[in-house]
């Protein structure tokens, strides 16, 4: 909010445009005009006004159209737009209500009642900034708490992997973990929250916990999803649920235990270029109380790379005319031409020749890859 | 009918604020006579939706000064025009200049009988 607000007046009447401009001008508002809708949005777009005050009836331009393409534009949409008009017709006060309006005054102005309603739009206005503003640094901290229970690769020097993660929001639905759990043997888990928000934040957070009491020696893969079940689900919100990929690699004999979860198929590239998808058939776990779960073993051999990755690589702008298994083969594709890189700057160039821009992100991205 | 001029309601609606009614009738006065050739122009041209919109925003804009008769007036006008009747709307035009000419004369000599 601008200090004084600022307030642009579309009216084409110019007794119109002297009293509603004097009357808010006394209050110590500052005003701009504009003629008719035209106008109005060239100059909402350069000056951003924190209210508009908008005519119906105008030339070139009516308010209602004027407010259909003002409400386009992602800078003006949260400006609250009121209606100024003679008619005191029901249905004109609800069309323009319909078509975004938050109110409507009729005319002629009164200027107690025009600085009143006035008022309250601007603390409404404020309120939402203020909301916004604490909702942003709310997820920007839950970003920090995030990125730090995210592990790096120099973090476990020896597992041999690179990791791309971009989160959408802040609070991202994406975790990834990578944890040592006997000599040269290395676990590698990747799941994907729905939403983005801070539950799945939290949620995130919990699988933090779970997996570093249960990713181990002892347990298998199967134990792990079974945890997940028994402890993290009964607490998720309904209508939450996760899908998940998980491998224990063992670097000294390179057999690979893998397990998913209603999760993409994990890829293996081997130096010949040949590309493999590993994938077990198990639901989405928290969706229903008693997924089956099993999990399948593999051995492969020095060199090879294996890709897991949650659906934002797979959903995207540019998959828009691909299905799944299509958007899987691009992966794979583009993992092939990249091979020759070194494996941190081949996920990045992966993420980035599949994406293109990050614009095109529509979902958090995590590619996790490692080389046996 | 309403009166040439109901200052009271002016002043009302502008806090009691003279000066500005006092910058608001000038304007109104000083501009009305553009506002009414445009009219004159699209009813001539038989143009009907210009001529609606014109005779809404004199109506509006004499309702803003609360000149009452006047505002009456252009609010026939309208109707008529919206009823697409292009002769009675010709017809009633010297009407609506001879209720302004009244209204220029009243704020002018306010005290004289008209």
């Amino acid at each position: 909010m601008k200090n004084p607000p600022l307030i642009l007046v579309v009216d084409d009447s110019k007794t119109d445009r002297l009293i509603i401009g004097n009357v808010l001008k006394k209050e110590g508002f500052s005003v701009i005009f504009a003629e008719d809708g035209l106008k109005a949005i060239e100059i909402a777009l350069a000056n951003q006004p924190d209210l508009i005050l908008l005519d119906v009836v105008m030339p070139k331009l009516d308010g209602y159209k004027t407010v259909k393409l003002l409400k386009k534009r992602t800078s003006l949409v949260d400006v609250p737009v009121i209606f100024l008009s003679a008619s005191d017709r029901l249905e004109d006060k609800v069309k323009g209500l319909d078509l975004g309006g938050v109110d409507y005054i009729t005319k002629p102005v009164q200027s107690a009642e025009l600085l009143a309603r006035i008022r309250v739009h601007l603390k409404i206005k404020e309120y939402i900034e203020r909301l916004q503003f604490l909702q942003r640094e709310q997820l920007k901290n839950i970003e920090i708490v995030q990125r730090s229970i995210l592990v790096k690769p120099e973090d476990v020097p020896k597992a041999g992997f690179a990791v791309y993660y971009n989160s959408l929001t802040g609070a991202g639905g994406d975790f990834y973990d990578v944890v040592e759990i006997g000599d040269n043997i290395y676990g590698f888990f990747l799941s994907d929250v729905t939403g983005h928000d801070l539950k799945a934040a939290f949620i995130t957070s919990a699988l933090k916990v779970i997996i570093k009491q249960n990713f181990n020696v002892i347990n298998t893969l199967t134990d792990l999803f079974s945890s997940i079940q028994n402890i993290l689900c009964p607490f998720m919100p309904e209508g939450m649920f996760l899908s998940a990929a998980a491998m224990k690699i063992n670097r000294n004999t390179y057999n690979i235990n893998y397990i998913t979860a209603g999760h993409p198929p994990i890829l293996i590239i081997d130096r010949n270029r040949n590309v493999k998808m590993l994938k077990t058939e198990a639901d989405l776990l928290c969706a229903f109380s008693n997924a089956s779960l099993s999990e399948h073993s593999g051995v492969f051999h020095k060199g090879d790379r294996i890709l897991i990755y949650s659906d934002g690589l797979l959903e995207h702008e540019n998959s828009k005319h691909l299905n799944i298994k299509q958007s899987i083969e691009l992966i794979a594709m583009e993992a092939v031409k990249l091979w020759d890189l070194p494996l941190n700057l081949f996920v990045n160039r992966l993420v980035e020749s599949i994406i293109g821009d990050k614009s095109n992100q529509k979902d958090d991205i995590t590619l996790l890859a490692v080389e046996l | 009918m309403g009166s040439i001029f109901n200052k009271e309601a002016l002043l009302s609606r502008l806090e009691g604020d003279e000066e500005l009614a006092q910058a608001v009738v000038d304007v109104f006065i000083s501009d009305f006579p553009r506002q009414l050739q445009a009219l004159r122009e699209a009813i001539e041209n038989g143009n009907t939706k210009d001529a609606i919109r014109y005779a809404h925003s004199i109506k509006g804009a004499s309702a803003n000064v609360s000149a009452e008769r006047l505002q009456a007036v252009a609010l026939r006008l309208e109707k008529i025009l919206k009823d697409g009747d292009i002769v009675s709307a010709l017809e009633n035009l010297p009407n609506l200049e001879e209720e302004f000419k009244k209204f220029a004369e009243f704020i002018k000599n306010p005290d004289e009988e008209l």
